[in-house]
């Protein structure tokens, strides 16, 4: 098989850079392991905000579908449910739908393959009943099966915070939310009020000491900062665990991009230029692969990286290409330094 | 810090660790191991670790990795647990005009006292019932097996450090000088002087050689190996190409690339790979490969071993191998027989690196 | 943590684990995976990877960018022999140390 651009990952950050090549004329293919495209948007229920127009007001997975809708009149491919798992020795991507290894050689490539959850470790965090934030979300909201009954949340990023309104929302009781540093990391101030009218409490410089339980989750011990020496019992079927998220590298350590550690960004992440282009010069990056963001910045990476692709393609860039880019980058700007300076600084001095 | 040492090996994967823990049974003081990484990182950390020995030619090859592959029965209890274990080696064919080529082998290893028996189809799937039922025969020997070679360096490293042995890691040998009698060693962490010098840097030896002004015709090669899931035991024994690991994991390869120093796995081995296992053992077919692995194979010019005096320099020597997982025992005992008594209790004249000159 | 929380769970790896081998000497993801086989099993360390890097950097006093990331090595995914097989030509890679063994021919003893 063969294509002009090929996208690994059909999450918002793929979708958004597919849109800006299929729109220009190029060829376009998407892979993606899940049955569905939308990534991780896919099961977030929340209003996502800010976000650049055309998406405001959309609810996550509308968000997903409204990127998928805009890519209808164009003629891209997908193979959907096909894993990419490797390079052949001449470049082309190795994916794999389960019966053969399918070989797709492409001009460029961009990686959009998303973040993984981080774990926290404690003793018992590997019995039933631990599990990410994120993949709680993923059962309530996608497979609408409930995590247990009664739960406790570990970290308190803006994430965290959201999906712990969710559960409340779906009638699962959440006794608390631990946070082992002195404050609630959460940045948004609209989700630390949203979950401060369900009542449920946020514990600061509180650890969970072990969870246990025969063959499940019963029981977590939590030590407090404020009591030394004091551990309190509750009684609980399900834990959550927000240990942030960190790039996924595989893709990128195969593909031979050299990696950089900056920590705002997530930890390792490929080097890349002021075009989202790795060292590697066939590879663009997108999305939270390209460093920890909020959706803003997701969709728009993954814009910017489309068009460079574009630039690559034609080998040069054309002036509207550059004042799309242009305000693509302005966006970009405003909402990351003012939601998250830190991601914004560090996007610049990765970028170098 | 003592910077002085008698003797400084260059190296410490399977050979160099190998050397240290022999050399350091009979002489503890003054024993030196310097890596530019830590052990493993080399060619020992990526290798397939069979102990093998019946198809290894011509017949005085065989019979000294014969020599080698019985040190290892005493080895493990010396060292501690390597998970060295003699399955005994199969190497199945699948063309009658090989078994012709299987006879005169075992012919002309028997002379040497390796003993192979050549199986015709029934005697070889009664034995390893998982082989595939195209095959036609076998040649088999007793004598192969396999060993951890994660297990065999650390334990190597252990046994040495209690000994009284030291080792430099993360440091690299930048430059080499011989005056009045002693080497000078320089590394990036500063300067070491000894009286005996061993170089056993792998594939790096031509690059240390150098310091020395020598030409080591040593080479890379790559060697790529792919990795299942872990499954019940299913085999006995090492086959030729494949063997399970003790963990239930099986290994599965056999390349030998030009490809310098780069060591990246690709898709093309991956596939003819899978074709090569299930040729041998068709219900491979649903076992998963959840990694694969490269590595680089220390080639000499002629494929033998480099042991030995560097003559020219005294005190100087030399252990570069492929094959260095088998060798390993038989090298460090016979390096250190050099260096304790200036001679070897079986000749290894053959593997001089005067040959090349 | 505890010494003997997990953390590598496809492996069973603990804190002390980890402990043993940076004691050794060990100072990257890799060294320490080749002692203990951390990252090594199903997952391919991609549960463990930052926590053993920041356990690893924590043990050795360092900042957790000196902490190399591991190899990552293809397949991606775990995937079936039987499909990795299915599209490449058969047979192009069957070759055997029997094949290529050279018995004496008398000339040599
Ligand atoms: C479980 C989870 C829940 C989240 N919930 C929230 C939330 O509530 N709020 C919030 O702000 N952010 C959340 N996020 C963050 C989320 O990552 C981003 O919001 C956004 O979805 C990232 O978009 P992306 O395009 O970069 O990656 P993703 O949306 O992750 O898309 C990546 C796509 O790549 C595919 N892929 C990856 N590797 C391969 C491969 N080897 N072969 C084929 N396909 C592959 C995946 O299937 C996926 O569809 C969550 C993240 C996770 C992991
Ligand atoms: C795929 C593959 C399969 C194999 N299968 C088998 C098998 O089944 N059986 C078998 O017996 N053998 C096998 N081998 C061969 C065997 O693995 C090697 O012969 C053996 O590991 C060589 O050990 P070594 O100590 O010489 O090299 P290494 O392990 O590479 O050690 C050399 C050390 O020198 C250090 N070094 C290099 N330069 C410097 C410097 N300037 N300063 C300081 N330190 C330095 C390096 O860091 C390294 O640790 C296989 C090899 C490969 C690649």
């Amino acid at each position: 098989m063969e294509t002009e651009v090929l996208i690994l990952g059909g999450g918002p950050s793929g979708l958004a850079a597919a849109y800006e090549v299929a729109s220009r004329g190029h060829g376009v293919m998407i892979v993606d392991e899940a049955w569905a495209l939308g990534g991780q948007l896919r099961q977030q229920t929340q209003i996502i905000d800010p976000i650049p127009a055309p998406f405001t007001g959309l609810r996550g997975f509308q968000l997903a579908e409204t990127l998928v809708e805009r890519l209808k009149e164009f003629p891209v491919e997908y193979l959907l449910k096909h894993e990419f798992i490797g390079l052949f020795a001449d470049g082309s991507a190795g994916v794999s739908g389960g019966e053969k290894i399918l070989r797709i050689s492409a001009k460029c490539f961009v990686v959009a393959t998303g973040a993984a959850e981080s774990a926290r470790h404690f003793p018992g965090w590997t019995l039933p009943g631990v599990m990410t934030i994120g993949a709680a979300q993923i059962l309530i909201n996608r497979e609408r099966i409930y995590p247990g009954k009664t739960g406790l949340v570990v970290g308190s990023s803006d994430m965290a915070l959201e999906i712990t309104r969710q559960m409340h929302d779906v009638g699962i009781n959440v006794i608390g939310v631990v946070e082992p540093t002195s404050q609630i990391l959460a940045k948004d101030g609209k989700i630390v009020s949203s979950l401060q009218e369900t009542g449920i409490p946020v514990l600061l410089q509180t650890e969970v000491v072990a969870v246990s339980g025969s063959g499940k989750v019963e029981t977590v011990l939590l030590s407090s900062g404020n009591k030394p020496g004091v551990e309190t019992d509750c009684q609980v079927d399900f834990v959550c665990i927000d240990g942030g998220r960190h790039p996924i590298l595989e893709p990128f350590s195969i593909m031979n991009c050299p990696l950089r550690y900056e920590k705002e960004l997530g930890g390792w992440l490929p080097s890349y230029n002021g075009k989202l282009q790795s060292t590697n010069s066939g590879i663009f990056v997108a999305g939270q692969a390209a460093g920890v963001t909020c959706q803003a910045g997701v969709v728009l990476t993954g814009a910017i990286a489309g068009i460079n692709a574009v630039d690559y393609l034609e080998n040069g860039t054309a002036e509207a290409r550059e004042s799309c880019k242009q305000v693509y980058w302005d966006e970009l700007k405003r909402i990351e330094s003012t939601q998250t300076p830190e991601v914004w600084q560090a996007r610049m001095s990765h970028m170098g | 810090m003592s910077r002085e040492y008698e003797t400084v090996i260059i190296g410490g994967g399977v050979i160099g660790s190998g050397i240290a823990y022999h050399l350091s049974e009979s002489k503890s003081d003054g024993i030196l191991v310097i890596d530019k990484n830590f052990p493993l990182s080399g060619s020992s950390g990526s290798t397939q670790a069979w102990v093998w020995v019946h198809t290894k030619t011509p017949s005085w090859y065989g019979e000294f990795s014969m020599y080698s592959s019985e040190l290892y029965g005493y080895l493990h209890r010396k060292i501690g647990d390597i998970e060295f274990i003699r399955t005994g080696g199969i190497c199945p064919f699948f063309s009658e005009n090989e078994r012709e080529h299987a006879k005169s082998l075992a012919e002309s290893q028997a002379q040497v006292g390796i003993e192979i028996q050549v199986l015709d189809r029934d005697e070889v799937l009664a034995r390893e019932p998982a082989l595939s039922d195209k095959v036609l025969g076998a040649t088999y020997s007793r004598i192969d097996g396999n060993v951890n070679p994660m297990r065999l360096v650390e334990q190597y490293m252990k046994a040495a450090k209690i000994n009284g042995v030291t080792y430099e890691y993360y440091n690299k040998v930048t430059d080499i000088e011989k005056k009045q009698g002693s080497f000078l060693v320089t590394t990036e962490k500063g300067l070491f002087t000894c009286k005996n010098l061993v170089l056993s840097a792998g594939v790096w030896t031509h690059e240390v050689g150098k310091m020395l002004g020598l030409d080591i015709p040593v080479h890379p090669v790559r060697g790529q190996v792919m990795i299942t899931e872990p499954l019940a035991p299913f085999m006995k024994y090492t086959l030729d190409g494949l063997r399970q690991a003790s963990n239930g994991e099986v290994l599965i390869g056999y390349s030998r690339e030009e490809a310098g120093f780069d060591r990246s796995t690709s898709l093309d081995f991956i596939g003819s790979t899978a074709n090569f296992a299930l040729a041998l053992v068709p219900d491979l077919a649903k076992a998963k490969i959840v990694r694969s692995f490269s590595g680089l194979r220390v080639m000499p010019k002629d494929e033998f071993p480099i042991l030995g005096p560097i003559p020219g320099i005294e005190n100087l020597y030399i252990a570069a191998m492929h094959s260095g997982i088998t060798l390993s025992p038989l090298a460090g005992t016979l390096i250190s027989e050099l260096i304790t008594e200036g001679e070897t209790s079986i000749p290894i004249e053959r593997y001089s690196i005067t040959r090349f000159a | 943590m505890d010494k003997s929380t997990i953390v590598c769970r496809c492996e069973e790896i603990t804190v002390e684990d980890i402990a043993s081998a940076v004691s050794q000497g060990a100072e990257t993801f890799d060294d320490v995976k080749r002692l203990t086989r951390c990252g090594m099993g199903l997952c391919q360390a991609k549960t463990c990877r930052i926590v053993i890097s920041e356990l690893i950097a924590e043990m050795k006093a360092k900042s957790a960018a000196d902490i190399s990331v591991p190899r990552l090595r293809m397949p991606l995914r775990p995937v079936p022999i039987g499909v990795l097989a299915a599209n490449t030509a058969s047979g192009s890679f069957v070759r055997s140390t029997l094949a290529e063994a050279e018995p004496d021919e008398g000339q040599e003893k």
